[in-house]
């Protein structure tokens, strides 16, 4: 065989090899890059956690437009991901554009219908708009779903790992819950009153939640 | 004692004299690299030691070719973790017989005299004089930054000594074709040891010169020659470099450049400096810079320069890895391309010293050997001066860097063998700190049959498994729904024998991360159920065998048996062809 023949033959193998590694490599874990990659930009959550029933103006345009850009591109890298949605419809929430708000976490309702805090922000939203029924319906839903079976969700979930990691203190789960579940409540019984003149009359002092 | 300024021969008074050599070489190694032996420190002793018994107890107590690492943040692939040691590695064979930690050191010494003695056979490419081939290969293994990264439980560093040997079958590869090949056989060792700097700094060392070759001697020749070599690389390294590559991907280490604008006056405090211990430039660790060679060879090596038209092409590398040490300063543009041209991985652009020592090696050799050559019949004193100085180099370094030996292996750690028959589990550290900077735990827990779940790796893997110590926890293997019931009929890290009985469709949850490496009897798709493994249970299963067998790995497998096939018919069919 001459040099040139086994030379070819050599590089043949060598490039087939790589092709095929490569291609096994990129459509099996482009996932898993993007999610580490997502890691490294993740924004500081101590913020992040403090949110709900703070006034907007007191939060930092640049902090809030940092943790937007973050769930942005970690619904662009898990689109089945329904966490990520209901961050963002979290988050335009609390920036007060209430119909961003409502395509997300219809998103994130899509992807997972039986999340507590899916079913609780939409109620919340359909309360604010006037819409009793979805939202009675949307609260029921939610307030059926065990505590313990909304915490077992939330701790399997990657994205709620990386907001709880930045908690000092891991009480604050079950606080926060309590009162999620309390909120529910106290909405579900506004929204149960009948011949109330207007929505804003009887609306309660409850705010989003994402835990 | 003419014989010293000699070229060697093979009289028996030349073989008496490379013995003689390689008895000082082992004492030399052993002083230096057989530090606290029985015992092991914190931090990177403790990760590196982990790495290196995960696979060995595999084999010892399981029985089983060693892929997969239940032990490490919920399971993570041993052969693709690029410092992981592999079977084909000098100190996994010797770690296999004496246990991780006698081997690791085993291997140290043993790497230390094969490197030494490559350095000698590579300064005889040049046919340099007996005491030039001895100067090189003490300079090359005992400098400072080798006594420090050793020290520090980061034997893979050790993975250098294969340089001299790499560049010297590369030389005669340019040469000789065939050569090419045993070239690259060493330089896949080198890879299957676990090394991923000095393979890094490997690839950058050849190929920077192999392009100067061909720019010097106006022949392409050299790159065709270098591409022949890497694809050879390619086909020993195939099973692990597919592995580690599938790895690297999908768990990109993305390392910000931050490095520092390193001063000038680091190559004084780096090179020549005799005090070793201490920080002394703001914001820089001596052992991450440490580079002590002493004043002798870095003298020799800048006399080399006054023969820059027959030795450019290394000088112009060894310059190279000094400007790439200077970091971020405004003076050197290498490291920030460096980084930017896929070393993202890499961070310590000091690191590059380990290059210039190499070269500082090579070339105090080359000038010492030119200038006795040159002057002794008009200077005789010279061979005298010459004889005394590498003396003086070798007492220096003991001197200078013994200091060092003892600076890593504080808060020691006795070692203790594997327990088997203690049932598999993991925990959590719970303080970070605790473990990575103070008191690290992960070979402790090992050798308890568990894993750490919040364990250091480099590489950023992510554990999703519920360690025992926390809330939620409902076992090793369990199933989703509750009901039914599970036997464990045999666990080894790569393969999980279960006996299952249930009475109605379920999900069998095993608690270790989701790869799809990973297979099941009989077959069935592994479910990936919130970052840990699962699969499907119906009433007719008995029993449900997983074992890990990634593609990526078998079609190294192929990829290697085709090219050996190729490689052997190119061998023999040159020899034929020349007889």
């Amino acid at each position: 065989m001459n040099n040139w023949r086994s030379r070819s033959i050599l590089y043949f193998i060598v490039g087939l090899g790589g092709f095929l590694s490569l291609h096994y490599t990129a459509s099996h874990f482009t996932q898993d890059r993007r999610i580490i990659l997502l890691n490294t930009t993740r924004p500081d959550f101590h913020h992040f956690l403090g949110l709900e029933g703070q006034d907007t103006t007191s939060v930092s345009k640049g902090q809030l437009r940092e943790y937007f850009d973050y769930f942005h591109l970690v619904n662009e890298a898990m689109p089945d991901n329904s966490d990520g949605m209901l961050m963002s419809g979290y988050l335009y929430e609390i920036a007060g554009d209430k119909a961003q708000a409502q395509v997300f976490l219809n998103k994130a309702y899509h992807l997972d219908p039986s999340f507590f805090f899916i079913d609780f922000d939409l109620g919340l939203l359909s309360f604010e708009q006037g819409d009793r029924s979805q939202s009675i319906d949307l609260l029921q839903k939610a307030l059926a779903i065990p505590p313990q079976s909304t915490i077992n969700r939330m701790m399997n979930s990657i994205i709620y790992r990386q907001l709880f990691s930045s908690m000092d203190n891991s009480n604050d789960i079950i606080v926060g819950l309590h009162q999620a579940y309390q909120d529910a409540y106290v909405l579900l019984n506004a929204a149960l009153q009948k011949g109330t003149p207007t929505a804003n009359a009887t609306t309660p002092s409850v705010h989003a939640h994402i835990f | 004692m003419h014989i010293f300024f000699e070229k060697p021969g093979k009289s028996k008074t030349d073989r008496a004299c490379f013995f003689a050599a390689l008895v000082v070489f082992v004492l030399l190694a052993v002083y230096f690299y057989a530090m606290g032996w029985g015992v092991y420190g914190t931090d990177d002793w403790d990760e590196l030691t982990f790495l290196h018994a995960v696979p060995a107890w595999t084999i010892k107590y399981f029985h089983e070719f060693p892929l997969w690492d239940p032990y490490l943040r919920g399971g993570s692939s041993v052969i693709g973790n690029p410092q992981n040691p592999s079977p084909l590695s000098l100190s996994f064979v010797l770690s296999l017989l004496f246990g991780p930690l006698a081997g690791i050191k085993l291997g140290n010494i043993l790497n230390a005299v094969i490197g030494m003695a490559g350095m000698y056979v590579l300064m005889g490419y040049w046919e340099t004089i007996w005491l030039a081939r001895v100067l090189a290969a003490v300079v090359l293994a005992f400098n400072g930054a080798m006594v420090y990264h050793v020290s520090q439980g980061q034997y893979m560093w050790m993975m250098t000594m294969y340089w001299p040997w790499i560049l010297f079958l590369f030389l005669k590869g340019s040469e000789k074709r065939l050569w090419i090949y045993p070239a690259a056989l060493v330089l896949s060792l080198q890879f299957w040891g676990g090394s991923t700097y000095p393979f890094a700094f490997d690839i950058v060392i050849l190929g920077l010169l192999t392009v100067l070759f061909a720019f010097r001697d106006k022949k392409a020749g050299y790159l065709l020659r270098f591409a022949e070599m890497m694809a050879a690389f390619v086909i020993f390294s195939a099973p692990r470099l597919f592995m580690v590559m599938e790895s690297l991907y999908r768990f990109p280490r993305v390392t910000i450049n931050e490095d520092s604008q390193v001063p000038w006056n680091i190559f004084y405090y780096a090179f020549l400096c005799r005090d070793q211990i201490n920080d002394h430039i703001a914001g820089l660790k001596i052992d991450e810079f440490s580079a002590y060679v002493g004043f002798i060879p870095f003298l020799l090596m800048a006399l080399l320069f006054f023969q820059w038209r027959k030795y450019w092409p290394y000088l112009c590398v060894l310059l190279f890895s000094l400007g790439l040490g200077l970091g971020n300063s405004p003076y050197s543009p290498f490291w920030p391309v460096f980084h930017l041209l896929g070393a993202g991985y890499f961070h310590f652009s000091t690191r590059s010293f380990l290059i210039s020592v190499f070269l500082i090696a090579l070339t105090s050799g080359l000038s010492l050997s030119y200038l006795v050559l040159r002057w002794r019949a008009k200077y005789p004193m010279i061979v005298l001066i010459a004889c005394v100085g590498v003396l003086f180099v070798m007492i220096d370094l003991v001197v200078v860097l013994s200091p060092v030996r003892h600076f890593a292996v504080t808060q020691e750690r006795q070692y203790q063998d594997f327990q088997s028959a203690i049932p598999f589990s993991q925990l959590e550290v719970t303080d970070q700190q605790r473990y990575r900077f103070g008191n690290s735990s992960m070979m402790e827990l090992l050798s308890r049959n568990t894993g750490t779940a919040n364990g250091y790796d480099a590489l950023p893997i992510p554990s999703h498994v519920r360690p025992m110590n926390s809330q939620g926890y409902k076992g090793e293997f369990y199933l989703q729904g509750g009901g039914g019931k599970l036997d464990i009929v045999s666990w080894s890290p790569d393969q999980w024998d279960l006996k299952v009985r249930v009475f109605q469709k379920d999900i069998l949850i095993v608690n270790q991360n989701y790869d799809p490496g990973f297979r099941c009897d009989p077959p069935r798709k592994i479910l990936d159920v919130d970052g840990v493994m699962g699969v499907e249970v119906t009433p007719d299963d008995t029993r449900i065998k997983f074992y890990y067998l990634p593609f990526n790995f078998v079609l190294g497998c192929w990829i290697s048996l085709l090219g050996l096939i190729v490689i052997g018919w190119d061998i023999i069919s040159t020899a034929h062809r020349r007889f």
